[in-house]
């Protein structure tokens, strides 16, 4: 599998129309021809195509990532220096939302008709309509321009040293990237407890007297978490990929603007790279996914107790 | 074959009658059919061309001239938000059926022939979801161009696994089914039976999907016109007013320029996610457990989880 | 669900907190530090310190680099910087350049001739350059033998002592302000390095430098802060603190005092910083035009269809309405009001009958398709431009199709050719560099073939001692020009620089902020 991606994301670049080289250095800003024929043998693109992967399956495979076409850097660098921003990004945003969505569905689902449930599921339908971008456009407006509390993007500014200069940048994309995945995953959860609630051991247990907490602690809440583990699972990918749009309206350096960057520059071999390796997690994110699955499968597990 | 025919008008009747019963499918039905009708005579109801130039007034802000105010070139956003709709909605509708389409055809036959066919067809559906959907995006934008009818090529191509996991696994239970055995018995063609017979079976979930798609590729529409890599930008669709809001000082002064089309595009999926829900009650009187009924969302909240 | 509660409460705690944290003054501009705003490729963030022989004119490139002069606000006149002065021979063949001693790189080497010759020289072993240099340096003896494929050095260039001489094929009267914008590099530091791949080498994340400033802190993707260089052997500069950073909204971020100085021409930018009352601004004439590249195959195959297109498109409204003040309609390279303006040039007012009649009279085939197309990463206002652009033409009956190109412009401007009209832009050095184009056979020649008349009076133009000369050439450039039509000018652009009125000791006069001039970034101060 993962070698029918690598070959497909790397022929599928190079059938783009798009020279490279000309991409790099339009003809009126080349200092010489002959200088551009050079660049083009140096960097292996007058070889053979099935060599030309070859050699870069090769060199994937010892970790030799290659040169970004646009800055000259290292690929390995370029990603060591981007994938910190995406991850405590998207990091951040998954475990908050995770925590809330847990127990605002736990709420939810507990007392069916109260402020909690009438709040996720409001939540839970208006936040699936609404595109991630435009929760990122209307906090940037009102957060950083009409109160002017919170910057308008950027990672780390001049002089912020520690981690509680920097904090204040993370609020506004994280609370987006929050809301935007508190939305699908808090209908998940509610709909998991209300599922939970009507088998026949949380009966069973609520008829024997068992508190009304330790139900919902106990029995509820540990047996909701599996689709919610398998819905994780499959944000993954995020992790990686960050996610381009939030990144785009935040400035946000990490993968994501990496990624359009690189689209837009034609700077293939971190297009390849970047490619390849959001295949690769969502590969791992697949299988980690069938894992969860079948640990948690109720009917693997409470197959007994039926 | 007459009593076939009584039987699925009655059933058609019935479907009828009980989503006009959901609330929730009332309420979705009447904001689409609204914002439909209202994307069709978007002209008569703004009174103006959406490509009319008026650079004199441009940048106004929302008043009873301009109830959505005006764009940059004077251009009536009413207008424009309006006829904009037209655009996203058909290419949601169209992108969905054709993902459908390809869905439930591959579904159905790799369902219920199985063995090799099914192994393929499986592995290419994994192909293409683990392919970043991105990077498929901008391939197919540089070999076929940018255009209205492209992007919908590349949702259908990259949408239809969801449906199609969906319909396999029906058909995987059902063509097990006594009345199957039946068809076989009667030396009936297995089109025939794939199609005629155990197909009709395993629609709800088909129409539900469709749905859930519309509104998904409507996102998708916006998010990617947003990027620069959607419609042309001739085109007013939801996603290319939006491209407005690229620029911060257009976030920050002219709200009204992106602020419209948003919400328009979040009413409109409400609406279809509504629908959905509302089609999921009636068509499926079964009741399932919940999450058996969620399963195949989870990959699509997957798929949408890494296109973001 | 008193735990609920809780938790809400919690987070609004939070929220206080944050609110409370981020209550705090925001830094304004002091002596100890300033804040610029600069526009870097890679996308979010800040990536590098980009190559001054590619484009110069940052902040970056004031505070760090220096050529042999130093230009004046104009770019014409020039001061002596490395070199204490020149002289041409009397036929203009021979130029002796002299070098200031005591000098020192960043990194305490002393700076020497072979640093001048080695940069010379090296120019015409990058990939990548600015073609101000590359067409000065051509006309040095011996050009032609040097490229990446060698380690040829310009047999033109010998030094004697603290003497450059350089021999020139032909006198070319731009040589001085073209030295004045070359930016002198370190031999001792760069020569063992591949020079082909100099504009990403990472000797641009910490460079050895000349100017007062140098990289200090060098934080990637977020912002790079510049220091005195104490090897600086001129005095010692005020500010001890330049912070360069990527701004996702200048307007926001120069009102709240996170920023100091930017350069744009964003219309919208313009417009809203006028309410922004603690900075001040400078609109700036430059040579930044935008233009129609016509494809003269094809519906516009007859000069009587390019000629409508100026007719049909209502530019003395279209420009303003987007770009106000700041967009200038042009008709010529040389634009009206500028010396040697050709005045029989018309002003094609917006008139669609006269268009009409135009394309009748080329018997316009209308049912082609009209792509009209742009690069990809346009500017709003560029897009905004175009589809009003796009639309007149469908006035006039024009079928149009408006695009921006998903891949690279370059390929598809002159390989590719798939257009009829393609927006260009170009930020020129000086007029001959517009004319210039036409005959340039790596991009236009591709498209339009080899144009000698153009050749001939644009390498006469490079020659012109007086200004009576340069008036003649201009004017028949500008004959040609009309009579072929293979640009279509549409308009010049100013840029404008905005500085915080906090800082003082800025120039009087602002220069072309994408060019190095004198702006005294050594004694500016804040208060």
């Amino acid at each position: 599998m993962a070698f029918t991606i690598s070959a497909l994301i790397f022929f599928a670049s190079r059938l783009s129309p798009i020279d490279p080289i000309l991409a790099m250095i339009p003809p009126d800003m080349a200092s010489d021809s002959a200088n551009l024929e050079q660049l083009r043998e140096e960097l292996g693109l007058n070889d053979h195509i099935i060599l030309q992967y070859l050699t870069w399956l090769k060199n994937i495979a010892t970790g030799d990532f290659g040169y970004s076409l646009q800055s000259g850097q290292q690929i390995s660098e370029i990603l060591a220096l981007r994938m910190p921003a995406t991850l405590e990004l998207v990091l951040t945003a998954l475990i908050l939302s995770t925590i809330l969505a847990l127990t605002l569905g736990l709420f939810a689902g507990a007392k069916k008709g109260g402020i909690a449930d009438k709040l996720s599921r409001v939540l839970g339908v208006v936040g699936i309509a609404i595109p991630d971008f435009f929760i990122g456009l209307a906090l940037l407006n009102v957060f950083a321009y009409r109160v002017s509390w919170l910057p308008s993007g950027n990672r780390v500014a001049p002089g912020q040293i520690t981690f509680w200069d920097r904090f204040p940048n993370y609020i506004l994309p994280v609370a987006t990237l929050t809301i935007a995945m508190l939305a699908v995953l808090i209908r998940y959860t509610r709909n998991s407890v209300l599922d939970t609630l009507n088998r026949d051991f949380v009966k069973t247990a609520r008829s024997k007297g068992v508190p009304e907490w330790r139900v919902l602690y106990s029995h509820v809440f540990r047996n909701s978490l599996g689709p919610v583990m398998v819905l994780l699972a499959f944000r993954l990918p995020l992790l990686v990929g960050g996610s381009i749009l939030v990144e785009t309206v935040f400035q946000w350096p990490g993968i994501g603007t990496t990624i359009i960057a690189a689209v837009t520059a034609s700077d293939y071999p971190v297009i390849m790279v970047v490619s390849m390796l959001i295949a690769m997690v969502i590969l791992f994110a697949s299988f980690l996914v069938d894992i969860v699955k079948s640990i948690l499968d109720p009917r693997v597990r409470l197959g007994g107790s039926n | 074959m007459q009593k076939k025919k009584l039987d699925q008008q009655s059933t058609a009747k019935i479907f009828i009658r009980n989503l006009l019963h959901n609330p929730s499918a009332v309420i979705g039905l009447t904001i689409i059919s609204i914002m439909i009708l209202c994307s069709v005579f978007a002209v008569q109801i703004s009174g103006v061309e959406p490509e009319y130039i008026d650079p004199i007034n441009g940048r106004l802000g929302p008043s009873l001239d301009h109830l959505m105010g005006t764009d940059q070139l004077g251009r009536d956003m009413l207008s424009r938000v309006l006829s904009g709709g037209r655009q996203s909605i058909y290419v949601g509708v169209i992108a969905s059926f054709l993902a459908n389409l390809i869905g439930t055809i591959l579904g159905a036959i790799a369902g219920y022939l199985g063995g090799k066919i099914d192994a393929v067809v499986m592995r290419v559906s994994e192909l293409v979801m683990t392919f970043p959907q991105l990077i498929l995006v901008l391939i197919f934008v540089s070999l076929l161009g940018q255009g209205i009818n492209n992007v919908i090529i590349v949702f259908a191509l990259t949408g239809w696994m969801t449906t199609f996991r969906l319909v396999r696994g029906e058909f995987f239970s059902l063509r097990e089914e006594a009345f199957v055995e039946a068809d076989r018995a009667f030396g009936f063609s297995k089109p025939r039976i794939i199609f005629r017979h155990i197909l009709p079976n395993t629609l709800s979930p088909i129409v539900v999907a469709f749905t859930i798609n519309i509104a998904i590729f409507i996102i998708a529409e916006a998010g990617l016109s947003f990027l620069g890599l959607g419609v042309p930008v001739t085109t007013p669709t939801w996603g290319n007013l939006l491209i407005a809001a690229q620029n911060p000082v257009v976030v920050d002064e002219y709200w009204w320029l992106w602020v419209f089309p948003a919400m328009s595009i979040a009413i409109f999926v409400l609406g279809v996610n509504f629908v959905g829900d509302g089609l999921r009650d009636v068509l499926d009187p079964r009741h399932k457990s919940l999450i058996a009924k969620s399963k195949w969302k989870v990959a699509l909240v997957g798929r949408l989880g890494s296109k973001k | 669900m008193r735990k609920f509660h809780k938790s809400f409460g919690a987070i609004g705690l939070a929220a206080a907190l944050a609110v409370s944290v981020l209550a705090a003054p925001t830094q304004a501009a002091t002596n100890n530090s300033i804040t610029v705003a600069e526009v870097t490729a890679g996308g979010g963030g800040v990536n590098t310190i980009s190559t001054p022989w590619f484009a110069s004119g940052s902040i970056s490139h004031h505070a760090m680099f220096r050529g042999l002069f130093k230009a004046d606000a104009n770019l014409v006149s020039v001061k002596p910087d490395l070199a204490s002065g020149y002289k041409f021979s009397k036929d203009g063949k021979t130029l002796t350049l002299t070098l200031k001693s005591g000098i020192k790189w960043s990194d305490g080497k002393d700076l020497t001739v072979d640093d001048v010759v080695w940069s010379i020289n090296s120019l015409l072993r990058v990939s990548k350059s600015n073609a101000i240099f590359v067409n000065a340096f051509k006309e040095i003896v011996g050009s032609e033998a040097v490229n990446a494929t060698n380690k040829a050095t310009m047999s033109g260039i010998t030094t004697k002592g603290n003497d450059i001489i350089i021999s020139l094929k032909s006198p070319i009267n731009v040589m001085i302000p073209v030295l004045a914008q070359f930016m002198i590099m370190p031999k001792h530091v760069l020569a063992d390095e591949d020079i082909l791949k100099l504009d990403t080498n990472s000797f641009w994340r910490n460079p050895v430098v000349l100017g007062p400033y140098k990289v200090g802190t060098f934080s990637q993707g977020n912002f790079i802060t510049l220091v005195p260089n104490d090897k600086y052997e001129g005095a010692k500069p005020i500010i001890k603190e330049i912070n360069i950073i990527v701004s996702s909204n200048l307007v926001a971020d120069a009102k709240s005092g996170k920023l100091d100085y930017f350069t744009t021409n964003d219309p919208d930018t313009i417009r809203a910083m006028s309410s922004v009352s603690t900075f001040k601004s400078a609109p700036l004439d430059v040579l930044f035009y935008r233009y129609l590249v016509v494809n003269p195959t094809g519906p516009f195959s007859n000069v009587k269809s390019r000629e409508a297109l100026k007719y049909a498109i209502d530019w003395n409204k279209l420009v303003p309405a987007i770009y106000g003040q700041q967009g200038k309609v042009i008709n010529s390279g040389v634009a009206s009001g500028m010396p040697h303006h050709l005045s029989s040039i018309p002003k094609y007012k917006y008139d669609k009958a006269k268009a009409t009649a135009l394309l009748k009279e080329a018997d316009f085939d209308f049912s082609k398709t009209i792509r009209l197309r742009t690069y990809n990463q346009s500017q709003p206002a560029v897009m905004i431009l175009l589809t009003a652009v796009a639309q007149q033409l469908t006035e006039v009956g024009m079928k149009v199709e408006f695009l921006p190109w998903t891949g690279d412009a370059t390929t598809e401007l002159w390989t590719n050719r798939n257009y009829e009209l393609a927006l260009k832009g170009l930020s020129a050095f000086n007029v001959s560099e517009w004319f210039g184009e036409y005959s340039n056979m790596a991009t236009f020649g591709k498209s339009i073939g080899a144009q000698p008349e153009f050749a001939a009076l644009s390498s006469k133009l490079l020659q012109a001692t007086t200004l009576r000369d340069t008036g003649k050439i201009l004017t028949d450039l500008q004959k040609l020009e009309q009579e072929k039509m293979y640009k279509l000018p549409m308009h010049l652009l100013k840029q404008v620089v905005f500085i915080s009125k906090n800082i003082s000791g800025t120039p009087t006069k602002w220069g072309n902020p994408l060019y190095v001039y004198q702006n005294n970034i050594a004694s500016w101060s804040a208060n």
